[in-house]
């Protein structure tokens, strides 16, 4: 099986190679041509990277050539027939016009020709439906425009956008090789294991497409297919949504990324960690009350960006086909409770979709944002602890509560200085490792809290926001807690007393602001 | 019988051949009964939609030139890639074989006129009211729809009053080919000359005769798919949304009833005008007449048990699949018999190559080619792979303008003399010939590597590996497009006769059938009395 295989790739190279050569010779005279880098005049189907793409490779080969000899051979007939029965020539026609035996003779062997086609076909094909005995299950929903992907197993998930710039699509900028291929989040799996997809979609029909994986399942609103694949080797493949589903089909690529074990195990752990999966489930609600200017500058980075609500209500906010306008709409101006409603919940038999996956405080921006731009100018906008209300049956969830009471001695701390607790947070500017100039009542608390103990220790831990590299982001996570420590030391505080604790991620937090920080806490 | 219609509305008058009573100006042309001027105004209706639906398809060629967003914006380009189906498939291919029946069959059968000439009146020229409702839906708000010429739901159930128009465009057009097919059936099958037996007819009438059947078996169920999309929009229903019980892929199979036999209905008059022409030519009679008729049956027949053969990814049973695939695979039997048919026609014949013949040439490679690519779909496990991608593009292209269009052109040079009286200009003709023969592969080939490459269909942009392909697409689009304005330029100058060259009532030495027994031009009534066959 394994020879066969291998066999079989470097047949494929060999001739791709070849033809390669030939139609490089054949073309290099299309100068005129708006010509590419990585344009490179393919003419088969992609490099199979699973067992069943490199069967269908197989089988598709196989029909092609006999259809092309079959091909030939007819009109090979045709063309002698053209040259040698001529009118030109003298030829004088016959005038036999049938013959039950030659009939018979091609109605029969073409049948036998087609059987011959149908049995590796049909192998194929049971292969490639055989979805039983699957190592992980991910659940794959279409959106209009974009795939979000549930690890059953694992109970984490997420949403892939397309991450192509829009000023590459409107030629502003040059296009890059993965171009309308690429997207933020893509699908990441385990080499070798066979992965099997659930599929649904969320609005109109998609099409999920993996040509190197040999993989194309319709995801239908309201039932559920499956398919499976098993990736050869690790590397990143792409496709695109094969099933027209409106406006910006052609902006809903598909990107699998296919791991090792070990670095998928790793990449699962993060996951888990990111959702807070098999931790006591301990939502931080927002209650800070935000001015408007603020959520308006964050509901506009929403309303472009991460929300996607310009795809459909467009940047003027005028809407377009189908997709009403925002701009002077009633719901937009009208009472708040309702626009809550429809963002959290989107409108059933529209394509407006439920917008829950958002933080309260991402869907009070875009409220803000759509009620304060273009000709809106409503007075009444919602802060993100009302859409906490709404997702809780219009009550404030238990957890918030303690959420506030956590953030209090964080508000004030000069007035409890000599407390038992101690949680203090000094936030920093990007990129920076030097001390801020609020950070003195920050120190001056933790001076105070060691003060008034004399066998009490604290913990610094520095942290980072999620921008730049992974290990240029720990040394400055490490930096920032010393730039702590020596502002402690150089206060008189034996070194001894002060415990520096690595975090346990060095990202997180709300935001970048918040992310970017050095925690002071009460040590053992 | 079929005469009291004829005789009422030309009040008795019709003795004269050229110098009848009928009234004159716009009033002639809405009023008229007779089959030639019918025919007429089909096939002039049908080349201004192949125009409208042409420069469609070159919007969508000149977006796709380049990768990026240059001419259109995504919303536009659906809606252009959706007409332009629709537009070619009902406005031009459909009317013009039902201009060439109307023109020909009571010429071929020694008719007098087709059988419902009133209703024949009121068939055509229900087609210009759709074919407003089709066009100018893209003014509308939201314009026309953009969900594919298949409009499938739910995405059909999203779009604006586009749709709507759309939809009773498709009821119209339905009407019209039902109207249509009966008087193609009532005409053939009670109106031949005396001694004109059912397997003595011109091929051209037999696959018209099976394909007026598949009309009225499938324009209905069109016409349920869509209505039941109209109620899903307004009136609350819920065939095709599961949330009330229904399945979107539902409509998907009831589509493919329709579409599938589709194929067909602008197949087999296609293969019709080829078994007249290639006889002409070769000097030698159409080889297998009786098999022809079978095979033409058969695909008939095995058109309607296919149809989910364009659903492989949808999602249904193995054994589902299995069977479409094994039924699909099947059409090529039948198919491959009327290919071997008309080479074996050629055969020690003693060919000439007239325009007609080599476009009839032309067709018999190009559909030869779909044909194969067809075969290469049918096998479940690679179509999953190029469902939905530009092979299918290609193949389908290969198989509609190939199969119909070129004969299409066939059949004007073929009969055009007989029309206008008057030859074309050979050279002319010829010209016409290469260049849309060379033009169309420049487009349409390499939309079978973009296929296999992994570029789907209908989208506006793609990646930059799909440049060059796509570039050289374009370039053979927009000389194809030019070589039919020339066609154009052709028709007029024969009308005009600026050929300078009188038709005599058989122009071509080897052609056969009752058509040219009449004088060239055909007087405006022929076969008042019947012509007795031997």
């Amino acid at each position: 099986m394994k020879s066969v295989n291998s066999a079989s790739n470097s047949w494929r190279s060999g001739a791709s190679a070849l033809s390669t050569r030939v139609l490089r010779a054949a073309t290099a005279s299309l100068a005129l041509l708006p010509l590419y880098a990585s344009a490179d005049w393919k003419l088969n189907l992609q490099t199979p990277a699973s067992a069943v793409a490199a069967e269908v490779y197989d089988v598709h080969t196989l029909i092609t050539v006999i259809c092309a000899i079959i091909f030939v051979g007819v009109f090979g007939v045709m063309f002698y027939s053209l040259y040698a029965h001529r009118k030109s020539k003298g030829h004088k026609a016959a005038q036999f016009h049938e013959s039950a035996t030659v009939e018979a003779v091609w109605t029969i062997i073409p049948f036998f020709i087609l059987l011959g086609m149908a049995f590796p076909a049909t192998k194929a094909l049971l292969h490639a439906r055989d979805t039983s005995a699957s190592d992980i299950t991910v659940k794959v929903t279409g959106y209009q425009w974009k795939w979000g992907y549930d690890y059953i197993n694992d109970g984490f998930g997420f949403v892939s956008n397309l991450s192509t710039p829009l000023a590459q699509i409107k030629n502003a900028e040059t296009k890059g090789e993965n171009y309308l291929l690429e997207v933020d989040n893509p699908l990441v799996v385990p080499v070798g294991k066979k992965v099997r997809l659930l599929l649904t979609a969320n609005d109109v029909i998609h099409a999920w497409w993996v040509p190197a994986l040999g993989v194309k399942q319709d995801a239908v609103p309201g039932f559920i297919r499956d398919t499976w694949f098993r990736a050869d080797r690790p590397g990143v493949y792409r496709g695109n949504c094969a099933e027209l589903c409106g406006k910006e089909h052609g902006y809903m690529p598909i990107v699998v990324e296919v791991k090792t074990q070990a670095d998928y195990d790793k990449w699962v752990a993060t996951q888990k960690d990111k959702a807070g999966v098999g931790k006591v489930a301990a939502a931080v609600v927002d209650t800070k009350t935000y001015s408007r200017d603020e959520l308006v500058a964050h509901g506009k980075t929403i309303y472009e960006g991460a929300g996607g609500c310009q795809g459909c209500h467009q940047a003027n906010g005028k809407g377009t086909g189908a997709f009403p306008a925002l701009d002077g709409s009633k719901l937009v101006n009208g009472p708040k409770d309702a626009q809550i409603n429809i963002l959290l919940n989107g409108k059933p038999g529209t394509a407006m979709a439920a917008f829950k996956h958002l933080s309260d405080k991402d869907l009070a921006g875009v409220m803000a944002f759509t009620r304060s731009t273009w000709s809106n100018k409503a007075a009444e906008f919602a802060q993100p602890v009302d859409f906490a209300k709404a997702r809780n049956g219009g009550v404030l969830p238990a957890s918030a509560g303690a959420a506030t009471a956590t953030a209090a001695p964080a508000q004030a701390p000069a007035t409890a200085p000599a407390s038992s607790a101690l949680a203090e947070k000094i936030f920093f500017a990007t990129g920076k490792k030097d001390l801020p100039a609020e950070a003195k009542a920050s120190i001056d608390a933790a001076l105070a809290f060691l003060k008034g103990k004399a066998d009490s220790k604290v913990e610094i831990t520095g942290y980072t926001d999620k921008t730049g590299d992974v290990a240029a982001n720990l040394e400055l996570a490490k930096e920032r807690a010393k730039a702590v420590r020596d502002a402690l030391v150089s206060a008189g505080v034996a070194r001894e007393r002060i415990n520096m604790k690595p975090p346990a991620e060095v990202t997180g937090g709300k935001d970048n602001r918040e992310a970017r920080r050095v925690e002071i806490n009460a040590g053992a | 019988m079929a005469s009291i219609p004829h005789d009422a509305v030309h009040g008795g008058h019709g003795h004269d051949d050229q110098h009848d009573h009928h009234p004159t100006g716009i009033k002639r042309w809405l009023t008229t009964t007779n089959h030639k001027d019918i025919g007429s105004m089909y096939l002039w209706f049908s080349f201004t939609m192949f125009i409208v639906g042409g420069i469609m398809a070159l919007i969508i060629r000149a977006e796709l030139f380049q990768p990026g967003l240059q001419v259109v914006n995504p919303e536009f380009f659906n809606q252009m890639t959706s007409l332009h189906g629709l537009i070619m498939v009902f406005g031009a291919i459909m009317p013009a074989f039902v201009g060439f029946a109307n023109w020909m069959l009571p010429l071929q059968l020694g008719a007098p006129d087709m059988a419902f000439a009133r209703m024949n009146n009121w068939s055509f020229w229900l087609l210009p009211p759709a074919a407003i409702l089709l066009v100018t839906s893209m003014f509308v708000p939201g314009g026309s729809v953009a969900a594919g010429w298949t409009m499938y739901p739910p995405l059909t159930v999203q779009q604006g009053i586009g749709m709507d128009l759309t939809i009773f465009a498709v009821h119209i057009l339905g009407a019209s080919s039902i109207m249509g097919s009966i008087n193609i059936i009532t005409t053939i099958l009670n109106m031949r000359a005396p001694g004109m037996t059912l397997m003595k007819m011109p091929m051209f009438a037999w696959t018209w005769l099976i394909t007026a059947f598949l009309l009225i078996a499938t324009m209905p169920v069109l016409a349920g798919a869509v209505t039941m999309i109209l109620t899903d929009r307004h009136f609350g229903t819920t065939f095709f949304n599961a949330a009330g019980g229904g399945d979107p892929v539902m409509y998907q199979h009831i589509f493919w009833f329709f579409g599938h036999p589709e194929v067909y209905i602008i197949a087999l008059p296609a293969f019709g005008v080829v078994s007249q022409i290639l006889p002409a030519f070769s000097r030698k009679p159409l080889f297998g007449y009786h098999s022809m008729v079978y095979a033409t049956a058969s695909i008939a027949i095995l058109s309607f048990i296919v149809w989910a053969h364009h659903m492989y990814t949808t999602g249904m049973p193995l054994a589902g699949q299995m069977y479409f695939m094994f039924a699909t695979m099947l059409i090529a039997v039948p198919t491959g018999v009327k290919v071997f048919n008309w080479l074996a026609t050629m055969w020690r014949g003693s060919i000439t190559l007239e325009t007609p013949m080599l476009f009839c040439l032309g067709f018999l490679f190009l559909f030869t080619m779909g044909g194969f690519t067809g075969l290469v779909l049918s096998l479940t496990p690679v179509d999953i792979q190029l469902h939905d991608t530009y092979y299918v593009v290609a193949h389908f292209h290969y198989v509609m303008v190939a199969g119909a269009l070129f004969s299409a052109f066939a059949a004007v040079y073929y009969w055009g003399p007989k029309w206008t009286g008057w030859m074309y200009d050979e050279k002319l003709g010829k010209i016409h010939f290469w260049w849309s023969l060379i033009a169309f592969n420049v487009t349409f080939f390499p939309q079978h590597f973009l296929g296999l490459a992994g570029m789907p269909r209908r989208i506006p942009d793609y990646n930059l590996q799909f440049a060059d392909w796509n570039a050289v697409s374009s370039i053979g689009a927009f000389a194809f497009g030019t070589a039919q304005i020339f066609f154009l330029y052709i028709v007029i100058r024969m009308i005009a006769g600026k050929s300078g060259v009188r038709a005599p009532a058989k122009p071509w030495d080897g052609a056969e059938g009752l058509e040219w027994t009449v004088p060239s031009p055909a007087p405006y009534h022929t076969f008042e009395t019947p012509p007795v066959v031997k």
